[in-house]
């Protein structure tokens, strides 16, 4: 977990290598498909030519809200916008991978500037089992990684009596690191052809690593001496572990093929 | 072709992250302050003025936040009785509070009957403070968002008697209120909670002109308050926290939700039975204390009423007032002529006095 670019590129490039061996030589004798492994909508149909099949799942609660007023205001919790399920149709399993990201920056009049980068990354594997024609529940194994930075620049100037000026610049950088793994279920269902819906629910232990830097700089200016800089850091650091459980409150429009 | 469009989506995710450092804005971009104060402090209910002139500059002052970005009046704003106009405010980092910034109004009991000026040290005891009534205390409780890590994010006490006695308005202001300018922490937590406990609201109509003072609209809703939909059974207007004591307990599940994310009582005691359950807001000021609720889930009035109309929930601790015959949940069926009235008789407790007094006010002016 020292790397953590290393562990993305290697899960996003695990992803990739499914679709890439879709470009290698396909095997042209009919195989029969078996029940979809983790997410339905794979059924007991015959499909010709294919070795694998995808799953790629988007978070829709804003859609969803926006097309239906649910009186519901439960928090969703869950980071991962988009999600990538993937087997070969020989496997009993299934990989699954999921990415979330989130960046914000503001800016307001007074001075103050704040940057967010939020990225939330996980892998695993799992099973499922059918619940009649159109229900299938998953669950399985999964590795969770996230990253949050947020900086923030705030600059106050003061006049004071007398011809005076007090400024000072903050600057915050403050990191999140976390990294675990734990349990996961699903619950999909198939509203058409190959459109599914599902939501997922997770129990995991994370480990996360904060850090804060705090940087200021201080310019005071009387109006007669020279003017005095000052420069003060503060550095923190904690670590902690908890069991972070995810409510099965998102919703995923999941496509299959 | 589809590598591609992989290796640029990591390519992307690399840059993610490494982060996107912000520009610094130049310095004569930023608005300069000066601090406005009266050659003689105000009068402040109940405590020495110049108590209560240093606990307001420190209220306003965004230097005890650990990146001088936020005050206690960036959340708690005059305006709106100093609570928040949005459903969670922002903290030090441009992050999210995870409940709603309750108006500060009427926090000390007492304040109506003290007939001398409270002197340095002393401090209030207040039934209970915050959504789950976690503090009763004033003087901890305004200090509480100075240290929340979402909040203002100072770190240590030291940190912020440091940061203070740089500021050049401080030892005259400290010297004012306690007799020399020896800047403690204990002093800032007085001068905080005087002025927090200060804010008094007792000028609004139905303070002023009392019930039979009302027009017929405002009657009419007072009526259905204290009759037909029993509201104060829960929500007293003569007590300063605003809510009934004689009736119970002073924190109820009102049936938001069958199953809670935020279990408030409960999160913080442990204790299921009082899973859902928050403290009963004062509706002083309340047509200006919106959004509503511990998350800010209800952004008008007529959502509120339209929750009890038909919108409460079953849960095992539900508020016993709130169930039918059968232990369901109640479905109080306001009718919309009723809802009027009912926010015509609430705009009466509006206090306009409050949301404009200068001694009140932010004293950092803008240039």
């Amino acid at each position: 977990m020292r790397n953590p670019i290393t562990i993305i590129t290697m899960a996003l490039l695990w992803s990739g290598m499914s679709f890439a061996q879709e470009t290698e030589p396909q095997i042209t004798t009919e195989q029969e498909v078996k029940v979809g492994p983790a997410i339905p909508g794979g059924g007991e149909e015959k499909k010709k030519e294919k070795k694998w099949d995808h799953y790629i799942g988007i978070q829709a609660n804003l859609l969803l809200k926006q097309i239906i007023s649910l009186d519901n205001t439960a928090e969703v919790n869950n980071p991962y916008f988009l999600k990538h399920s993937f087997s070969h149709v020989n496997m009993k399993g299934m990989f699954n991978v999921a990415f979330g990201y989130a960046y914000s920056r503001d800016e307001d009049k007074d001075g103050f500037v704040s940057n967010l980068s939020d990225l939330s990354v996980k892998t695993g594997f799992g099973f499922a089992k059918a619940l009649g024609k159109k229900f299938q529940l998953g669950y399985g194994l999964d590795v969770v990684f996230g990253s949050k930075s947020i900086q923030t620049i705030t600059i106050v100037a003061f006049d004071f009596f007398g011809g005076g000026t007090d400024s000072t610049i903050t600057t915050t950088r403050s990191s999140d690191l976390s990294y675990g793994g734990g349990l996961q279920a699903s619950f999909t269902f198939n509203i058409a052809r190959n459109v599914l819906v599902g939501t997922e629910a997770s129990y995991y232990f994370i480990f996360t690593d904060s850090k804060l830097n705090v940087e200021t700089e201080r310019y005071f200016d009387d109006g007669f001496s020279p003017v005095a800089i000052t420069t003060t850091t503060l550095n923190e650091q904690t670590k902690r572990g908890a069991l972070s459980l995810t409510l099965p409150v998102s919703i995923f429009l999941i496509f299959h093929f | 072709m589809k590598n591609n469009v992989y290796l640029a989506g990591i390519a992307c995710l690399i840059w993610v992250m490494c982060g996107v450092s912000c520009s610094k804005k130049k310095d004569a971009d930023v608005p300069r302050t000066t601090l406005d104060l009266p050659d003689i402090p105000y009068d402040y209910e109940g405590i020495l003025p110049g108590i209560g002139q240093l606990g307001r500059v420190l209220f306003y002052d965004k230097t005890l936040s650990v990146n001088n970005a936020i005050s206690c009046g960036t959340c708690h704003k005059q305006a709106f009785a100093f609570s928040d106009n949005t459903a969670l405010s922002t903290g030090f980092e441009n992050m999210k509070t995870s409940r709603n910034a309750p108006p500060i109004q009427n926090l000390a009991p007492g304040i109506f009957i003290i007939p001398f000026p409270i002197p340095p040290g002393f401090s209030f005891n207040t039934p209970l403070l915050f959504w789950d009534g976690r503090e009763s205390v004033l003087k901890t409780m305004v200090l509480r968002p100075v240290f929340n890590h979402v909040e203002m994010g100072a770190r240590t006490t030291t940190e912020i008697v440091s940061k203070l006695k740089e500021r050049p308005y401080y030892a005259n202001l400290f010297a004012q209120a306690f007799g020399d300018n020896e800047i403690t922490f204990d002093r800032v937590a007085v001068a905080l909670s005087s002025f927090t406990g200060s804010i008094t609201s007792n000028s609004s109509k139905f303070d002023l002109v009392g019930i039979n003072g009302l027009n017929t609209l405002e009657t009419q809703g007072l009526d259905l308050f204290f009759g037909k939909y029993d509201c104060g059974s829960c929500h007293s207007l003569s007590t300063p926290n605003g809510y009934s004591v004689s009736t119970g307990s002073t924190l109820l599940n009102i049936g938001l939700n069958a199953d809670y994310s935020d279990n408030g009582l409960g999160a913080l005691n442990g204790n299921p039975a009082d899973n859902g359950k928050f403290k009963i807001p004062s509706l002083r000021n309340v047509v200006l204390t919106g959004p509503y609720m511990h998350d800010g889930r209800f952004a008008s009035l007529d959502e509120v009423l339209e929750h009890y109309s038909s919108g409460i929930k079953n849960h095992p601790n539900l508020d016993d007032r709130l169930k039918d015959q059968n232990g369901n949940a109640k479905a109080m069926n306001i009718k919309q002529t009723d809802k009027n009235a009912l926010i015509a008789f609430l705009n009466s407790l509006t206090d306009n006095k409050l949301t404009t007094e200068p001694k009140f006010s932010d004293p950092f002016k803008v240039n």
